[in-house]
């Protein structure tokens, strides 16, 4: 499998790539309140938490090939810092903690994890991942099962919260894309293709894979922060290894070659499971039937499928911009 | 001491059940499959639903026998309707690829049984004669994990005949080392990963239904207890059915020592040793690049 070498594109092209979606989710963010009920509005944070939670996890499993099915540790270690500390720290200041919390835990398990490959890796997180999954829930100072309830953010009203999700994922989507599309990004990805080729070049493949993974693990913990401050409750359920296959889903629904693939996965797969959230046992079955179908009919997922469905329509041959390699088949 | 290490044995072989149907479909199929815990649980069901109907308060033996084997029959039947509908499309993706849809297949299951049965728990109760302890040589051991190591012997025993001693363990043999091979030599490689299939998910239904009267059924169960049999498939080194046995009865053992001497130590203690082991040996023990062992 070759690699699809990016090409060089003007700064002023790039910025369109960037600002373009960006406004589109920025006007969603200063609309919403205004002609949306509270519970829509709490889907809509939820919304916005899982894409961040996707894009970041997209840098180990789109952009370098590293299925981790380890996040959902990282999401809670996030969303317990804030628990913990709620009522001592200020919000911006305890937010960054998370996340700094978040990228240590998940620079240990890189430690071990990043020295298995394919399969093996996956299940490597997975299972230190459970780990973390089960300290939690046996250890009573972190409220055990029940977890931790009654997470305020200090004076911030329902519109207030609303504004600090919307504002910290933007921030944090656009910190994602420069860094996606950075020297450190392709490098990613070429190191996705031949981390062989790479090593003989000179690139110190172990420490880009930790990297990618400490940076994962960073805005997973970010993500859950902000699931803390906006649900008010944390649990160890957030940290189940199942919930850890949901951001790899709303990728590969998404299209895991794009970057913003992750976040048109998370709007889709989110939205959907709210709307099944009255068909208990359902949900489940059409998520497993959706993930299959990607896989089998889709691997370069709605992206890469507007993406061909458009060359074929517009049918210039000759400027056509390869369609990013999904998951390969 | 002996009494707890004797329980971990009995539940060390019931990990087996799971995890050598396991490492049979990864060994053939080159599949590492997430929806094995669906198939365990379903098992778990299958017998609920069997005895259901009795009094809580005693299940006669011979009902409960009929009701594993059924189960665990029934569960192979589910196992070969699922392979023949979507595990051929899964073999043909990559290997993360057919882990994802493996997973997805497992959210399906799981589904299914909470639409069937719900998420409250349901339980079984011991069948008479088997919810009691002996004691054998001054220490006390459960007749439960009597039964359990009995049956553990039976099928690794078992196991080891059909694949060593057998034309169908050829055939399986032969497939797990070079598919394309056998293609040319004309082995129906089709035929024998069906045959493959049905018997690791027969294993997992059978692992499931005598878990019955120890766990409490939820369709959670699926996902719980496949993290376990992974661990134990990639510490034992994955495709090697001896080392699935050496690593499930070490596991164990190791967690029943934890749940009689240090409780909070009880789960964990998996992905301790999984750790270690890893870290010392990341081939798992038994090293077994391609083929069955």
């Amino acid at each position: 499998m070759h690699a699809v070498l990016p090409k060089r594109r003007g700064g002023e092209a790039r910025a369109v790539g960037l600002a373009g979606p960006l406004i589109v989710i920025v006007i969603a963010i200063v609309v919403i309140p205004s002609i949306a009920s509270g519970a829509t509005m709490f889907l809509m944070e939820q919304v916005l938490i899982q894409i961040l939670f996707a894009t970041s996890t997209n840098f180990l499993f789109g952009r370098s090939h590293m299925p981790s099915f380890g996040q959902a540790a990282f999401f809670g270690t996030g969303a317990y810092t804030v628990a913990l500390w709620y009522s001592y720290i200020p919000v911006a200041a305890l937010l960054v903690l998370a996340m700094a919390f978040s990228a240590v835990c998940s620079a240990v398990i890189a430690a071990v994890s990043i020295r298995t490959r394919g399969i093996i890796f996956a299940n490597v997180t997975l299972a230190l991942g459970q780990g973390m999954y089960l300290l939690a829930v046996k250890t009573s100072w972190v409220g055990g099962e029940n977890g931790l309830p009654g997470i305020s953010a200090g004076s911030l009203s329902m519109h207030g919260i609303w504004y600090l999700t919307g504002g910290v994922v933007v921030a944090a989507i656009a910190v994602c894309w420069v860094i996606y599309h950075s020297p450190f990004g392709i490098t990613l990805q070429a190191l996705r293709e031949d981390p062989i080729r790479l090593e003989f070049l000179g690139v110190r493949v172990a420490r880009y894979r930790l990297a990618a993974f400490t940076l994962a693990g960073a805005g997973a913990g970010l993500a859950g922060g902000l699931f803390a401050y906006t649900s008010g409750i944390v649990t160890p359920g957030t940290m189940y290894w199942t919930q850890s296959g949901y951001p790899i889903l709303m990728i590969l629904v998404g299209g895991m070659g794009f970057f913003w693939g992750p976040v048109v996965g998370a709007v889709f797969v989110t939205l959907l499971l709210n709307e099944l959230s009255g068909h208990p046992g359902w949900d489940l079955i059409i998520l497993g039937l959706v993930l299959i179908g990607v896989l089998l009919f889709a691997p370069r997922g709605l992206l890469g499928l507007v993406k061909s469905g458009w060359q074929r329509f517009a049918g210039s041959a000759e400027r056509r911009d390869p369609v990013p390699e999904g998951i390969a088949p | 001491m002996l009494g707890s290490i004797f329980a971990g044995v009995g539940d060390g072989f019931l990990l087996f059940l799971i995890a050598s149907g396991l490492t049979l479909i990864f060994g053939v199929m080159r599949i590492l499959n997430f929806s094995h815990g669906g198939y365990f649980m379903l098992g778990g069901y299958f017998v609920y639903q069997a005895v259901a109907s009795g009094s809580p308060a005693s299940l006669p033996l011979p009902l409960f026998v009929v009701a594993v084997l059924g189960g665990a029959l029934l569960v192979g039947a589910v196992g070969i309707a699922t392979e023949r509908l979507i595990f051929r499309k899964i073999y043909q993706l990559s290997d993360i690829a057919s882990l994802l849809g493996t997973f997805g297949l497992l959210l399906v299951i799981e589904g299914v049984a909470e639409v069937i049965w719900g998420v409250n728990p349901m339980s079984v109760p011991f069948p008479t004669l088997l919810g009691k302890s002996i004691v054998i040589g001054g220490v006390r051991v459960g007749t439960y994990s009597i039964v359990l190591v009995g049956v553990g012997i039976v099928v690794a025993v078992g196991l080891w005949v059909l694949l060593r001693k057998t034309p169908f363990g050829e055939r399986a043999r032969a497939v797990a080392e070079d598919r394309y091979v056998c293609e040319l030599a004309g082995v129906n490689t089709a035929l024998v990963s069906t045959a493959v299939f049905a018997l690791g998910t027969v294993l997992a239904g059978l692992g499931g239904a005598l878990a019955t009267p120890l766990i409490a059924l939820t369709p959670d169960v699926a996902t719980a207890f496949i993290i376990e049999a992974f661990a134990i498939v990639i510490v034992g080194g994955l495709g090697s059915i001896s080392g699935a046995l050496i690593a499930a009865i070490g596991f164990g053992v190791a967690d029943s020592l934890a749940i009689t001497y240090y409780p909070p130590l009880s789960g964990v203690i998996f992905f301790i040793l999984m750790f270690v082991v890893l870290l010392v040996r990341p081939q798992g023990l038994v090293n077994n690049a391609r083929g069955l062992a």
